[in-house]
C-alpha cells in the first residue's frame, strides 16, 4: 500500500439526482445539461430534439407566422449553448429556455417594428389560416382569430404578453422576467389587450392603434381597431 | 374565453422529423467548433452502470510520450500503452478514447472518455494524477487499476478495480463532485457507488475479465457478462423498424456505440428499405460528430448520397463531405464534392461555409 494513505474512511455514495433510475433510463434534463456544458454534442442534441416541440411551438404563437420559425429556432438554441453555464438549475432547462424564446422572438419584433417605422420593411401579416390548425373547433377557431387580428396590431411588448398569457398561460412573472419590464407593466399591458379583443368581439370599432402607440406607454383602451370588427361573437365566443 | 390550455393546442407550427433534423443540422454546424480545438472534456454521467471498452487506435505506440502540455484525443484501435515521463503507464483496450487535459508538476489529468484502460501509477509526493471517467473522477495516490467505461457515454456503465494500493472516486452530480470521495483499496472494486471484492474481474496479474471484453459484452454478450449486474446488453432486434427506433433512441441517449452498430447492421441487413438512405446519413453524422472517425464517416455519407436522400439531407450531406474531406487533407476529393455541393446547391445555406475550404 502506498504511503500517505489515510485509513479507510467512512464511505458515503451520493447517487446522481436523476430520472435515470427508472426502467426507462432516459437521461434527466439536469444530466443532459451537464453532458452539454461539457461540450458534448450529444447531449445538445438530445436537449434539442426533446424541446423542440415546445421551442417551435411557442416561437411559433409568439411570432404569428411560420417563416420565421426556423431562423428563431437556430438563435435561441445557439443562444443556450452560449449561456449554458450560467442556468442555475439545470433541472429547470424547459423553462429557461422557454424564457429564451420569448426574449429573441421579443428582440425580433421590435427590431422590425423599427425597420417598419424606418419604411425598410413591410408590414408582417398573420396568416390566420396558417397559424390556427384547421381542426380547431369553430369557437376556438373564432376566438384565435380575433387574438391574432388584434395582435397584429399592438406594439411588440404587449403583444407578446398578450400571446403569452392568452394563448400559453405563462405566470404573470414569467412573462416579465422573460421579456424584460416589470409586473405591472405586463398587468397593465395585458388587461389592456383584454379589454381591446372585448371591444372588438362587441363590434365596436375602435380606432387603428398602430401609430402613435409608443413601446413603454400604455395601451388605451379606445385607441387599438380591428380590420374588420366581429359580428355576432358573444361573451361566450360561439357564433 | 376559453381556457388557454385549450387555446395552445390548436396553434403549433408543423413539424417534421425532416424539419428537426435540418433545424438541428444547422444549430450544430453554427455552434460546433473544430475538432483539434476542443477543450477538454470530462464527461458528465447520468448514471451508474459497468462500461465495456472497445478497442484502441495504433497511433500511440508502446512507450510513446505524448506529448504536452496541450489537451489532445487519441482513438485507439489495438490494444497499446502510453507511458509518460511522470511515471505514469497506460494499457488501453481496443478503442478506447482518451484524453489527455491538464499535464503540470502538481497535476496530471486524463479523461477516459469510453473504452477500458489500465493504469500504473508511481507515487510522487506534491501531485496528484486524476483520472475522469463518465460521471466520476478517480483520484490516484500511487497505485494500480483499471477503469473500464462502456458504450460512450451509455448513461455511464464505470467500474474501477483497483489491483494495488488504493484511489479515491467522487461521483459527478448536478452540484458538481460528490464529496467526501469514497475510498477504494487494493482487491476491491467499485461500481454505482458500491465496493465489492474482486471475485471474478482483474486477476493479480491484470489479466482482464472475459466478461469485460469488447467481444463479449454487445449483442453476443457472454452468459457470464449478463449475469454480472453491472453489464449492459444491446438485445438484437429482428425487424428494420425496431433497428431503427433503437438505433434512435441510442443516439439521443449518449449511446453511440451502440447506436453506430445498429445503424451498421440495418444497412447490411436491410439495404432496400426506404430508409437505409437517411439510415446510412444519420451513420455518417454520428461519426463525424461525435465518433470523430472521418474515413467512416466519409463512406457512410457517400453511401447516403448513392441511396439517395430528401433535399434537406442531401444538401447537408453533400456539405459535410466537403467539410470531411478537408478535414482529412484531400484537397483534391475536397475539390471535387465542393463543386458538387455548388452546382446543386447554388444558393445552399452551406454556400459561404464550405468556399473557405479546399485550400491547397
Amino acid at each position: 500500500m502506498s504511503p500517505g494513505l489515510a485509513a479507510c474512511a467512512r464511505l458515503k455514495c451520493v447517487r446522481e439526482p436523476s430520472s435515470t433510475s427508472g426502467s426507462s433510463a432516459v437521461p434527466s434534463d439536469a444530466a443532459l445539461v451537464v453532458a452539454a456544458r461539457a461540450n458534448e454534442v450529444w447531449a445538445k442534441e438530445a436537449l434539442f430534439r426533446r424541446h423542440a416541440g415546445l421551442v417551435n411551438g411557442l416561437a411559433f404563437r409568439v411570432m404569428g407566422r411560420d417563416e420565421d420559425l426556423d431562423d428563431l429556432v437556430q438563435d435561441v438554441f445557439t443562444e443556450a449553448w452560449r449561456s449554458l453555464g450560467r442556468l442555475s438549475d439545470p433541472q429547470a432547462f424547459s423553462s429557461w429556455i422557454s424564457a429564451i424564446v420569448v426574449r429573441t422572438a421579443h428582440k425580433i419584433l421590435r427590431r422590425r417594428r423599427v425597420m417598419r417605422a424606418l419604411g425598410l420593411r413591410g408590414a408582417d401579416p398573420v396568416d390566420f389560416d396558417a397559424v390556427v390548425s384547421p381542426s380547431a373547433p369553430p369557437d376556438i377557431q373564432v376566438e384565435l382569430r380575433s387574438v391574432y387580428r388584434l395582435v397584429e396590431k399592438l406594439p411588440p411588448t404587449t403583444r407578446v404578453a398578450f400571446v403569452l398569457r392568452r394563448i400559453d398561460a405563462m405566470p404573470l412573472e414569467d412573462i416579465a422576467s422573460a421579456i424584460g419590464v416589470s409586473l405591472a407593466t405586463v398587468k397593465r399591458r395585458i388587461a389592456g389587450a383584454e379589454k381591446l379583443l372585448l371591444q372588438s368581439a362587441e363590434g365596436q370599432g375602435m380606432r387603428d392603434a398602430v401609430g402613435g402607440v409608443e413601446e413603454d406607454s400604455a395601451v388605451h383602451p379606445c385607441g387599438a381597431s380591428l380590420a374588420s370588427p366581429l359580428r355576432g361573437i358573444g361573451e361566450g365566443g360561439r357564433p | 374565453m376559453t381556457s388557454p390550455e385549450r387555446l395552445s393546442q390548436w396553434v403549433n407550427p408543423h413539424l417534421s422529423e425532416a424539419r428537426i433534423s435540418a433545424q438541428w443540422s444547422r444549430i450544430a454546424e453554427r455552434t460546433a467548433s473544430p475538432w483539434w480545438r476542443r477543450p477538454v472534456a470530462l464527461v458528465a454521467a447520468v448514471g451508474l452502470v459497468t462500461v465495456c471498452a472497445f478497442g484502441v487506435v495504433g497511433t500511440i505506440r508502446t512507450h510513446d510520450v505524448v506529448p504536452a502540455p496541450v489537451a489532445l484525443e487519441r482513438e485507439n484501435v489495438d490494444r497499446d500503452s502510453v507511458r509518460l515521463p511522470e511515471g505514469i503507464t497506460i494499457e488501453f483496450r481496443a478503442r478506447s478514447r482518451w484524453l489527455l487535459g491538464e499535464r503540470s508538476p502538481s497535476l496530471i489529468r486524463l479523461s477516459l472518455v469510453e473504452g477500458v484502460a489500465d493504469f500504473d501509477v508511481v507515487h510522487q509526493d506534491g501531485r496528484r494524477v486524476v483520472i475522469a471517467a463518465p460521471g466520476l473522477e478517480i483520484e490516484v495516490v500511487g497505485t494500480r487499476f483499471r477503469v473500464t467505461a462502456l458504450g460512450v457515454r451509455e448513461l455511464p456503465q464505470v467500474r474501477v478495480d483497483v489491483q494495488r494500493g488504493s484511489v479515491r472516486i467522487r461521483q459527478t452530480t448536478n452540484a458538481g463532485l460528490s464529496e467526501p470521495a469514497q475510498l477504494v483499496r487494493e482487491g476491491t472494486s467499485w461500481a454505482a457507488g458500491v465496493t465489492t471484492s474482486q471475485a471474478n474481474s482483474v486477476t493479480s496479474a491484470g489479466v482482464p475479465d472475459a466478461a469485460m471484453t469488447p467481444e463479449t459484452l454487445g449483442p453476443d454478450a457472454s452468459p457470464d457478462a449478463s449475469a454480472d449486474p453491472g453489464v449492459r446488453r444491446v438485445v438484437p432486434r429482428a425487424t428494420a423498424k425496431a433497428l431503427f427506433e433503437e438505433a434512435e433512441q441510442a443516439r439521443l441517449q449518449g449511446r453511440a456505440g451502440d447506436a453506430e452498430r445498429l445503424l451498421e447492421r440495418f444497412s447490411r441487413e436491410y439495404p432496400g428499405d426506404a430508409r437505409a438512405g437517411l439510415v446510412a446519413f444519420e451513420l455518417g453524422r454520428l461519426r463525424m460528430d461525435v465518433l470523430m472517425d472521418t474515413p467512416r464517416a466519409i463512406v457512410a455519407l457517400s453511401d447516403a448520397l448513392r441511396r439517395g436522400l430528401g433535399p434537406e439531407f442531401r444538401e447537408d450531406a453533400q456539405a459535410r463531405l466537403v467539410r470531411l474531406y478537408a478535414r482529412s487533407g484531400n484537397t483534391s476529393a475536397c475539390i471535387r464534392e465542393r463543386k458538387r455541393y455548388l452546382e446543386a446547391f447554388p444558393e445552399g445555406r452551406h454556400v459561404s461555409a464550405i468556399g473557405t475550404l479546399c485550400r491547397r
